[in-house]
């Protein structure tokens, strides 16, 4: 041991006499150094931000109508507003009187514009007219007249504050404070566009990208340059004979020399990683003694091509044909990585069952590129359905692309001879834009038949036992009475790349069915249908409310209760049971008509829930992670079973059908239908793979399984960093209201252990062709 | 292989063919049958010219190099074992010190790397480091040494541990005189402490000089070993001189029974005469005779070879 413990004290005592090593030490010391004074401000709020005006429609709309009254404070604002920006408003109101007859988008763009033009009002002492505000309760400062020596920043923040005051049903301020970022004091961005409680978020995200970049790539790529020569060098003939001649072992000596070879790497990056963790520490007060978890996970991945430059560096004994191979080796598991991951994107993804839903004997399902399929049983497979006649249907994989964030959220009448779905249409990119329904029949052979655009975002779209079509959007509850003729045949399809999706509302398809005094359902809630009466249950931010149908058949706004929560969190309701899973894993059944828990549970640790499903009856209730475990609550034992569905693991998504029996479809879309109550297995829908499929499971997957993954290293360093196992893609709900996780969206999976096995298995295996040519070699 | 305490290496037989080419093919013999028995506690010398199979055979008694056949042995363990190795040091030919090293931690090194502990190390430097002349320049890095310091920190590291057999290849190689003279002394006074010395080196000066026994190797074969002043005897060739007074005439009849023999004529009545007698007999027989032929002898003269001139015999013969 001693021996070996020598070789190890040597590679350090050579690391510390290189001159490379000082170089990069002094550049990890800049780096330091210029980060050093970089510091946060918070300092009072003066700006609006963007999804802080919750509903820029019905502000503009309350403005506009009151615009004539110069003494209230709409009015007042439209005064204020140049005629150019007036015109603008009026089209975001009625889009038809729009005078250059450009519709008013509903979109992102419009709301920044609002937000832009308001903020630009803000910094103006003209902003506050005492006798326009009169009506507004404000504080005893705001309502005074503000001194003409205030400052710019000052006055700003009493004007979004009266401004929030003025408009507090369209406009909710999220906090009091913005962060500045400072460097040496002097504030050198003015205020930032995220809330002081997203800065962790933002800061762990530089975090990765910093250690990423500055250890990652470059301390990976300065290491290997500095011990290129490290092995050949050993296998000189004069130095290999003097150190073979002693009594070591010829595999431990390889081994110990290639230990020794990560020193460098060790030294760079315990020196960048303690200095961010510390810089962290004492400027921001941010003490995350897990980053320091970056420094071996970081000397593991140079250590990965280190083993290829170790093993050839043995082989061929040149530095340069080592660092030759290490970079065809690098750029040979990027390229096998990133046709591994596209496959699994735009083929194995796509094909994969991600939404099930089942009623009357019939099962549909939507695939990873948002394709609506049915199980056909004269087949034994799925089939597409919901396909128009025309050739503009958008591109599966650009499909997949643009709605990975979304749910179809397909509904089945209960005799399973009408399916609807609700898709989110470009203009929803804004946050707040309609849906478009999309349906067929069986009569027509599930065609797409009929597409109206919603009112508004739509939560869901729900079909009642008597075969109402109920949606439930943020300001209403509407039913959908379907096109007319008339509609279908004026519908305008805007043709172009995203064609199909970008069609003329339908203003007669809808029946509004919301009572007065209905509230408004915040964006990032999440709802489900309780078929058992019809009713709604939505949660937002832990509080959750009922929605109830009255006997004239309109929606209101039902109990409430405060969960005493801020998580995000998915719900499913039926009978008496809503069952909620919240992203931290927490599960809880909940008693439909008290609010009462009746049982909690908690998925496996870094499990993120991703589909809620309840019997309709309630007695039974499943919850799926992006993981694939299921987690089953049986209402008659009123606790969460220790039973799983086999497929828990690699199911991708659950459903209840019209006998309450669990549906789990797996990676390959085979279907097993489960009876809760018994525990077993009830009828079986066999799954098929095609050729592509076939290619990925057989020859993609296994090559890419024994291969060494160094790229997924960086998502583990993301998981260091964040805690987070995956991470959310393509999340519009974010932008609508409080920023809340959209526990639906697709997340990319952190396979953070097998990435580290599969490259530690590498390196095992690069190690022991190495110990084995030395243990056989003439030197 | 029975192995004799006496002897601290044995080899039997040893024969190593070095393969290359794509799968082998191409092979050259190194060592074709080399057996030799190295005694305890003397200075034995390998000889022989470049390409011999010297260092071939030196690696494979410290398991650098793997033997095709035969056995080996050092000091009673099986030739390469870590327990060999453990009770050897080892300078190689054009050795290769790292060069952020200096004299104390390459010692530190390469002791630690023999199995000693540190306080073992801390002990041992300093007398080594003196006997090879490095005090003072202990703490410098090795990359500012000359050739015969780096030579002399190379014979300090193989002494370190103590072991009982020092295996030396080509110690002297660029070594300036004084510089050999000062590891010759250094060789001497291990031979002195009780160490076994394996020398390989192409300088026959200092093999005769230091070594008690030697063994010459040529194209992978031993073909003689012995001590010197043995191999030095046996391949004298009997030349003997004499310087003479008389008449040619009584000398041509006196040698008459010798063949080959010259007779030069110095002066008017001195002639010298060297002739190749084998035996002291014949020698014996050659006085008598003179003396009865009246022939004054004034010198008889036996003339011995050198070791060079033993081993270009014995190689040159070899190459005919």
């Amino acid at each position: 041991m001693r021996a070996y413990l020598a070789i190890l004290k040597d590679s350090y005592r050579e690391a510390a006499a290189s001159m490379v090593l000082w170089l990069a030490l002094g550049g990890v010391m800049i780096l330091l150094l210029a980060l050093s004074p970089i510091g946060l401000l918070t300092a009072a709020n003066t700006a609006l931000r963007y999804q802080e005006l919750v509903d820029p429609e019905k502000f503009v709309k309350a403005l506009y109508d009151e615009h004539a009254d110069a003494q209230t404070p709409e009015g007042h604002i439209w005064s204020l507003l140049n005629e150019k920006q007036q015109e603008q408003f009026v089209a975001f109101t009625n889009p038809d009187s729009a005078p250059d007859g450009r519709r008013g988008q509903r979109g992102g763009g419009d709301r920044n514009f609002i937000v832009k033009t308001l903020n630009g009002l803000l910094n103006k002492p003209e902003f506050f007219n005492p006798a326009a505000f009169e009506k507004v309760e404000l504080d005893e400062e705001l309502r005074l007249p503000d001194a003409e020596s205030l400052p710019v920043a000052e006055l700003s923040n009493r004007n979004l504050r009266r401004l929030e005051k003025a408009f507090a049903r369209y406009i909710s301020v999220s906090e009091r404070t913005a962060l500045s970022l400072t460097y040496a004091g002097f504030d050198i961005t003015g205020p930032l566009p995220i809330l002081p409680s997203q800065m962790k978020q933002a800061i762990d995200r530089i975090i990765s990208i910093v250690l990423g970049f500055f250890l990652g790539i470059v301390g990976v790529f300065a290491s290997l340059l500095f011990t290129a020569t490290l092995i050949p060098r050993t296998f000189e003939p004069g130095e290999i004979s003097l150190l073979l001649s002693k009594p070591v072992y010829r595999s431990f000596l390889f081994i110990t020399k290639f230990l020794g070879g990560c020193a460098f790497t060790l030294i760079c990056a315990t020196l960048l990683v303690t200095g961010i963790w510390l810089l962290l520490g004492i400027r921001l007060d941010m003490w995350r003694p897990e980053l320091l978890w970056c420094i071996p996970l970081y000397v593991f991945l140079f250590s990965i091509y280190f083993s290829v430059s170790a093993l050839t560096g043995a082989i061929w004994r040149n530095a340069v044909v080592s660092l030759i191979l290490v970079i065809v080796f690098w750029l040979g598991v990027n390229l096998i990585g990133v046709a591994q991951s596209s496959m699994e994107e735009f083929i194995v993804k796509a094909r994969r069952v991600s939404e099930m839903s089942s009623n009357g004997g019939e099962v549909f399902g939507v695939d990873g590129s948002r394709t609506v399929h049915r199980w056909d049983k004269e087949t034994g497979d799925w089939m597409p359905i919901l396909q128009s006649a025309g050739s503009d249907q958008i591109p599966a994989f650009l499909q997949r692309i643009v709605f990975s964030g979304h749910r179809l959220r397909i509904s089945v009448s209960n005799d399973g001879q009408r399916i609807l779905a609700l898709q989110p249409t470009m203009s929803q990119f804004g946050g707040n834009g309609p849906s478009t329904v999309l349906g067929g029949n069986a009569d027509e052979q599930f065609e797409l038949q009929s597409e109206s655009q919603t009112p508004e975002s739509m939560f869901g779209i729900f079909q009642t036992a008597d075969g109402d079509v109920i949606l439930l959007g943020s300001r209403g509850v509407y039913r959908f009475v379907g096109q007319t003729d008339q509609e279908r045949k004026a519908q305008t399809f805007i043709k172009g790349i995203f064609g199909g999706l970008l069609s003329s509302s339908s203003s007669k398809a809808f029946e509004n069915l919301t009572a007065k005094g209905f509230p408004a359902i915040a964006a990032g809630s999440s709802v489900a249908f309780n078929p058992t009466d019809n009713s709604f249950v939505a949660l937002h931010a832990g509080e959750l409310r009922r929605i109830g149908r009255t006997v004239e058949g309109k929606y209101e706004a039902g109990e409430t209760k405060n969960l005493q929560w801020k998580e995000s969190a998915i719900v499913a309701a039926g009978g008496q049971l809503i069952l909620i899973a919240r992203g931290d894993g927490k599960v809880l059944a909940i008693d439909a008509t008290t609010f009462d828990v009746i049982a909690e549970s908690k998925l496996p640790a870094g499990q993120k829930p991703r589909v809620a499903e309840c019997a309709s009856e309630g007695s039974s209730a499943a919850v799926l992670t992006h993981h694939g475990i299921v987690l089953v609550f049986d209402a008659a034992s009123r606790q969460f079973l220790s039973w799983a569905p086999r497929e828990s693991g690699y199911a991708s998504a659950i459903a209840y059908n019209e006998k309450s029996e669990l549906m789990v479809v797996d990676n390959h879309r085979s279907v097993r239908v489960y009876d809760v109550a018994k525990q077993t297995t009830t009828s079986q829908l066999p799954g098929s793979a095609d050729l592509p499929c076939r290619i990925y499971d057989y020859i993609v997957s296994p090559l890419h399984a024994i291969l060494p993954k160094p790229r997924d290293l960086d998502n583990a360093v993301q998981w260091i960093v964040t805690g987070e196992k995956s991470v959310e893609i393509n999340n519009d709900q974010n932008q609508g209201g409080n920023v809340r996780a959209n526990l639906e969206a697709e997340r990319v999976t952190f396979k953070v252990w097998n990435a580290i096995f599969s490259n530690l298995a590498f390196i095992v295996v690069m190690l022991g062709l190495g110990c084995l040519y030395i243990a056989r070699s003439d030197f | 292989m029975n192995q004799n305490p006496d002897f601290v290496i044995q080899t039997n037989d040893v024969s190593k063919t070095y393969r290359s080419g794509l799968f082998g093919r191409k092979s050259f013999p190194a060592l074709k049958g080399v057996s030799l028995n190295v005694p305890r506690g003397t200075i034995y010398g390998l000889l022989g010219p470049n390409g011999a199979g010297k260092t071939t055979l030196i690696k494979i008694l410290l398991g650098i190099v793997r033997k095709t056949g035969g056995s080996a042995s050092v000091l009673g363990h099986v030739a390469g074992t870590r327990a060999a190795r453990r009770e050897v040091g080892y300078l190689p030919e054009n050795h290769r010190i790292p060069r952020h090293l200096t004299a104390n931690t390459a010692l530190e090194y390469y002791g630690a790397l023999s199995g000693l502990s540190m306080s073992e190390i801390r002990q041992r430097r300093p007398p080594i480091l003196e006997s090879v002349g490095l005090v003072g320049r202990e703490n410098d890095r090795v990359s500012g040494y000359s050739k015969g310091m780096l030579q002399r920190l190379g014979l300090a590291q193989s002494m370190i541990h103590k072991p009982q057999l020092i295996v030396l290849d080509e110690p002297t190689d660029g070594v300036d005189p004084v510089g050999r003279r000062e590891i010759r002394e250094v060789l001497q006074r291990l031979a002195a402490e009780g160490h076994s010395v394996f020398l390989n080196s192409h300088l026959l000066q200092e093999i005769e000089l230091v070594c008690d026994s030697v063994a010459i190797l040529n194209h992978g074969q031993c073909l003689l070993t012995g001590t010197v002043k043995e191999l030095k005897a046996a391949l004298t060739d009997a030349a003997v001189f004499l310087q003479l007074r008389g008449t040619e005439a009584a000398i041509q009849k006196a040698i008459k029974f010798l063949s080959g023999a010259i007779v030069r004529t110095v002066a008017t009545d001195a002639f010298e005469i060297e002739a190749r007698i084998q035996s002291q007999s014949e020698l014996d027989k050659l006085i008598d005779t003179l003396r009865e032929e009246q022939v004054s002898i004034w010198q008889v003269t036996r003339r011995e070879k050198t070791l060079e001139e033993v081993f270009m015999n014995i190689v040159g013969a070899d190459r005919r």
